[in-house]
């Protein structure tokens, strides 16, 4: 991930769970690709976060694989299991209190003198 | 698209790195192969560039993911303890045990019959081990961090021969058992299910 990494770390389930809710299936390097260009370029997951951040969220039962040959290659494919889907509202209710507490905490205060 | 030959040289490079996995191996081999395909020019060019920067990160991932293996073997050893059909075998065999003891008779002794049977089940699984360490391609995780336990367990959890009651020995020899017979029972269905998810 980018140089403000801290940031950025505790949203990176997020962000997948979010992703993998609005395009179905996805596999890894397309998730790399798909934040690149949302965040146009701001945003960079490495593979040294991206795959144990699915391969827990796998094991916690979050999401399920499954795996299809493509282009002379097995491709691993992540979809949001049904507990993953009602635990991904969950978490965007979360960020989006976040994220409205930060704007509150941190808005320039105005003064009238 | 890379070659057959261009994938198998990534594949065998992680491989090489120290990737054993093939669980793990095929995601990151799809990962560089995809990041390749998006860039021009000589393929193994590309290669030595893409792993100066981004070797580390699949290694990394690789550590991560060898934790991950490990826990979940623990977990399903630890679901064997807690299934029904554990305490039921036990319950089986100590009880058969105990009712063949009450008839011993010089040169039929039940321990010692419990205690091969104990033997035989971990020896097939050290040869089982031995045959998938040795000789299978493709290895995978989960699967092999049980076989290990399968096969260490059976050298640490031999008890020694100071416990003298029959009862006790026969109750261990019966959760030792079913133990073991629940895991073969998991390593079954686990390599079945890899074979279905890879083709193998």
């Amino acid at each position: 991930m980018s140089k403000n990494s801290s940031l950025y770390k505790g949203s990176l389930n997020t962000i997948i769970m979010k992703l993998l809710e609005e395009n179905g299936r996805m596999y890894g390097y397309e998730i790399t690709q798909k934040v690149k260009a949302i965040t146009a370029g701001e945003l960079n997951i490495t593979e040294g976060a991206l795959y144990p951040a699915l391969h827990k969220l796998e094991a916690d039962g979050i999401l399920t694989a499954e795996v299809e040959r493509v282009d002379n290659r097995i491709r691993k494919y992540y979809r949001l299991t049904e507990a993953g889907e009602k635990e991904t509202i969950n978490r965007l209710t979360e960020l989006e209190e976040f994220i409205r507490n930060m704007q509150n905490l941190v808005k320039p205060r105005f003064s009238l003198e | 698209m890379l070659t057959k030959n261009q994938i198998q040289f990534t594949d065998r490079y992680l491989e090489q790195s120290g990737i054993k996995y093939m669980d793990i191996r095929y995601e990151m081999t799809d990962h560089v192969a995809t990041a390749l395909e998006n860039k021009e020019g000589d393929f193994y060019e590309n290669f030595r560039a893409y792993m100066v920067q981004h070797k580390q990160e699949l290694l990394k991932s690789n550590r991560y993911f060898k934790k991950l293996a490990l826990k979940r073997a623990f977990d399903i050893l630890k679901d064997n303890l807690t299934k029904p059909a554990f305490w039921i075998i036990a319950l089986i065999i100590f009880i058969l045990g105990y009712i063949a003891n009450q008839f011993n008779t010089p040169g039929q002794d039940i321990i010692n019959n419990l205690e091969m049977i104990s033997m035989i089940l971990p020896m097939l699984i050290n040869l089982y081990f031995l045959h998938y360490w040795l000789f299978k391609k493709d290895v995978h995780s989960v699967l092999m961090k049980l076989l290990l336990f399968m096969y260490f367990g059976a050298f640490v959890f031999r008890i020694p021969k100071m416990v003298h009651n029959a009862n006790y020995l026969i109750a261990y020899y019966a959760l030792y058992i079913s133990f073991y017979m629940l895991l073969v029972q998991s390593v079954w269905q686990l390599n079945q299910q890899y074979k279905l998810r890879y083709n193998d």
